[in-house]
């Protein structure tokens, strides 16, 4: 059969998923687990892309090199016509998340006013939650981040964010709030060093994407049955397990509207 | 503790040499404690400058591209997992900071927060130099300039914990102060026993000079004398010859007293003899009248009488001297008797030389003491004072019993003695018995002292206002063999 058929190029080829360390804690058994359900669930080999920030990894996206990405709100609805929803995890129940500022254990804070003059941590400059929030927050108020803080840095990963309040290298930091609290559960040693001082409202949960022009294809299709059908496997509920997640939905584009109303206003009020 | 026990000069030798080694060691130990130790200490901080350059070095290669974007999440992140070091250094504490000494991250955030000035760090380090290190605060200090391209960006400080150096130097001097403490106690304990060895000897000398104090002095034993080193073999050898010469004074001496009690004798002989023939002249007068009157009642009565009175005095005389000489024979105890015939003996003495005798016995009952010896001590006494007390002056014996001791004194009214015959008779110095003497008395004071030391008793001799002498004796009536062993 293989002398007959001799295999295509394309089927040569990996299907290639990106991730970044922004969300994920590099935790090489999730990754192992989660590429071997993944490539068992599809039928085909999958390649997991690991890069260092949001912008990496939405380029290659956009340009081809992935088939797909576990991308944030922020770059979806920033390229929401070049890009396609493949799934949306669930947590708790719900496909949305929250924003929180967190500050070390201790500080009276609770809101961000209060954290004015602070050495603040972002995470990813294409982060909704670990940068994109505050970001709108203040610019509500007219003032932008180099302005109200005394120093921003970003730490490309929401771990490090809890990390950098957590011995102080940072006064105050934006954070996602998903991560903070599976933290709470795996790192509670860090964590129990900081504590939230503003919590936002629900927005939609950092989803899956892939490109337009590659969202009909066989492989996207595998891949969403895969994403949905992960609780009812094995080896799908020991990623779900060490994701905290409960699994993963279609989703509607429209959970990201309210990250779309803070590019808008971002965008206004530079 | 005596005195002189305080007094180093006077401590033994045994004593002396291993206390000398001991401190000696002492000395050493210090100063090879302090080289030691102060090498160690070189060798400690090379070692450390050495890895400090060689961490550093390493930490600015990776930090050198971070500060250079100012990226303090990379530089803290590095930083924070470089701060844990091996080789015992514990966990260091890096401050990086800018080309104006403001800090970009620190390992410890909470001890330099990001934009602080450190300007204060470089104060401490004198000129170039890169490493202190704070023994108080068992810490050392190190910097690193961050150059890039020929141009100062940052730098970067690091405090390490180093107590673990200055718990192996401790460990060092405890090594050394223990081992250097076992080689001294060693080594006073081999000084001591090779002391005590080499001294040896010299107890063996000491020994039989204490035997001979009591009596005749003991030669060493041939052995001995072969089994010492040339030195003290020499020793005892000589030893051993004077040993032999005080052993022949002693025999000497004690012929030369018993001449003495012999010539004594012989002039208490011609006193006696004297004695007798008093009465002889009287004795033959009466008979001669009872040859001739003798059929008269009242001549025949009276010469009876005077014959019997001449011939009792005769027996007196014969009984005291018989007494005398008749010493050790038959040890008994003395009596008041046996001073009171001593009386008898000296009269001639006495009466020659028209001295007052003053005779004050006291004694009653029995004394539990030899009466040959006591008789001996105050016949050569009284035959002393008489010889020294001038024509028609008077000597005196007082005896009597005082608390436990029987108290014989002597007054005389001579010249007083002097400083030779005193020492010999009052046993002042432990010294042979005098072979010469310019009045011939000596031997009898020296026999007087002996015979008084065997007894326990003492002598002690006053001089009177008016001249002359009182020698009193005083004699323990406790058994003797108690006493001897005090003594």
């Amino acid at each position: 059969m293989v002398t007959a058929h001799p295999p295509t190029v394309r089927a040569a080829q990996p299907f290639r998923f990106g991730l970044t360390p922004v969300f994920l804690n590099s935790d090489l058994d999730l990754l192992e687990a989660l590429q071997k359900y993944l490539s068992a669930a599809m039928g085909t080999e999958v390649q997991l892309v690991l890069k260092r920030t949001y912008q990496e990894i939405t380029s290659q996206l956009l340009s081809g090199l992935l088939d797909a990405a576990w991308i944030c709100g922020f770059p979806f609805v920033a390229y929401r016509r070049e890009l396609e929803l493949v799934a949306v995890p669930i947590w708790r129940g719900k496909t949305t998340y929250q924003s929180y500022l967190i500050v070390s254990e201790g500080r009276e804070a609770s809101t961000i006013s209060d954290l004015r003059g602070d050495i603040h941590a972002f995470s990813d400059p294409d982060s909704n939650s670990g940068y994109l929030v505050t970001r709108a927050l203040l610019a509500e108020n007219g003032v932008k981040p180099q302005d109200f803080f005394q120093r921003t840095f970003f730490t490309y990963g929401h771990r490090n964010v809890v990390r950098a309040v957590a011995a102080g290298l940072a006064q105050s930091g934006s954070v996602d709030g998903y991560v903070w609290e599976v933290m709470t559960e795996t790192e509670a040693a860090l964590t129990r060093q900081t504590r939230p001082a503003w919590r936002s409202d629900w927005m939609g949960f950092p989803p899956i994407a892939t490109a337009r022009e590659n969202a009909s294809s066989n492989n996207i299709a595998r891949l969403r049955q895969a994403l949905w059908g992960m609780p009812q496997d094995r080896v799908g509920r020991e990623v779900l397990n060490l994701l905290r997640l409960d699994g993963f939905a279609p989703g509607d584009p429209s959970l990201f509207d309210s990250i779309a109303s803070r590019v808008d206003l971002v965008r206004t009020l530079g | 503790m005596k005195a002189s026990s305080l007094d180093p000069r006077r401590w033994s030798l045994a004593f002396k040499a291993p206390l000398f080694v001991a401190a000696f060691m002492l000395v050493v130990s210090i100063v090879m404690t302090n080289a030691v130790l102060s090498r160690l200490r070189e060798t400690q901080e090379r070692h450390l400058s050495a890895l400090s350059t060689i961490y550093l070095n390493g930490l600015a290669a990776t930090l050198i591209p971070h500060v250079l974007r100012d990226d303090i999440w990379e530089i803290f992140d590095a930083i924070d997992r470089g701060a844990s070091l091996e080789a015992g250094f514990g966990r260091a504490t890096i401050v990086v900071v800018d080309a104006k000494g403001q800090t970009l991250a620190a390992s410890v955030p909470k001890l330099a927060p990001v934009l602080s000035q450190q300007v204060g760090r470089d104060q401490a380090f004198q000129g170039d130099s890169s490493l202190i290190v704070d023994i108080d605060k068992a810490r050392a200090f190190a910097r690193r300039s961050l150059i890039y391209q020929g141009r100062r960006i940052g730098a970067i400080y690091v405090d390490y914990d180093v107590s673990h150096l200055l718990r192996e130097r401790a460990d060092v001097l405890r090594t050394l102060i223990g081992t250097n403490a076992a080689i001294a106690v060693f080594l006073a304990a081999f000084g001591y026993w090779v002391i005590r060895w080499m001294l040896g000897p010299l107890r063996t000398l000491t020994r039989h000079l204490d035997l001979g104090v009591a009596g005749t002095v003991q030669p060493i034993p041939a052995h001995a004398v072969a089994a010492s080193t040339q030195e003290f073999g020499r020793l005892f050898r000589r030893f051993n010859v004077m040993a032999e010469a005080v052993n022949d004074r002693e025999v000497i001496a004690k012929e030369l007293a018993n001449e003495e009690r012999l010539a004594s004798l012989g002039r208490l002989a011609s006193g006696m003899a004297h004695e007798i023939n008093n009465p002889l002249g009287g004795l033959f007068n009466a008979i001669d009248t009872l040859k001739r009157h003798g059929d008269k009642p009242n001549v025949r009565s009276s010469s009876l009488d005077l014959i019997e009175r001449g011939l009792k005095g005769i027996r007196d005389v014969v009984r005291s001297a018989l007494t005398v000489y008749r010493a050790d024979r038959n040890p008994r105890n003395l009596v008041t008797a046996d001073l009171d015939d001593l009386k008898l003996l000296i009269r001639p003495e006495i009466e020659r030389r028209s001295l007052r005798l003053d005779w004050r016995n006291h004694l009653e009952a029995d004394l539990p003491l030899p009466a040959s010896a006591i008789r001996q001590v105050v016949l050569n006494l009284l035959l002393n004072a008489i010889q020294v007390s001038s024509l028609g002056s008077q000597v005196r014996l007082e005896a009597a019993v005082v608390g436990g001791d029987l108290v014989i004194e002597v007054l005389d009214c001579g010249p007083g003695f002097d400083e030779e015959a005193r020492s010999v008779l009052t046993g002042e110095a432990d010294r042979p018995p005098p072979i010469h003497s310019r009045t011939g008395s000596g031997l009898g004071l020296w026999m007087t002292h002996r015979l008084v030391h065997d007894l326990n008793g003492r002598t002690v001799i006053d001089t009177q206002l008016d001249g002359g002498s009182l020698v009193r004796v005083v004699i323990p009536l406790t058994p003797a063999e108690e006493l001897r062993d005090v003594a």
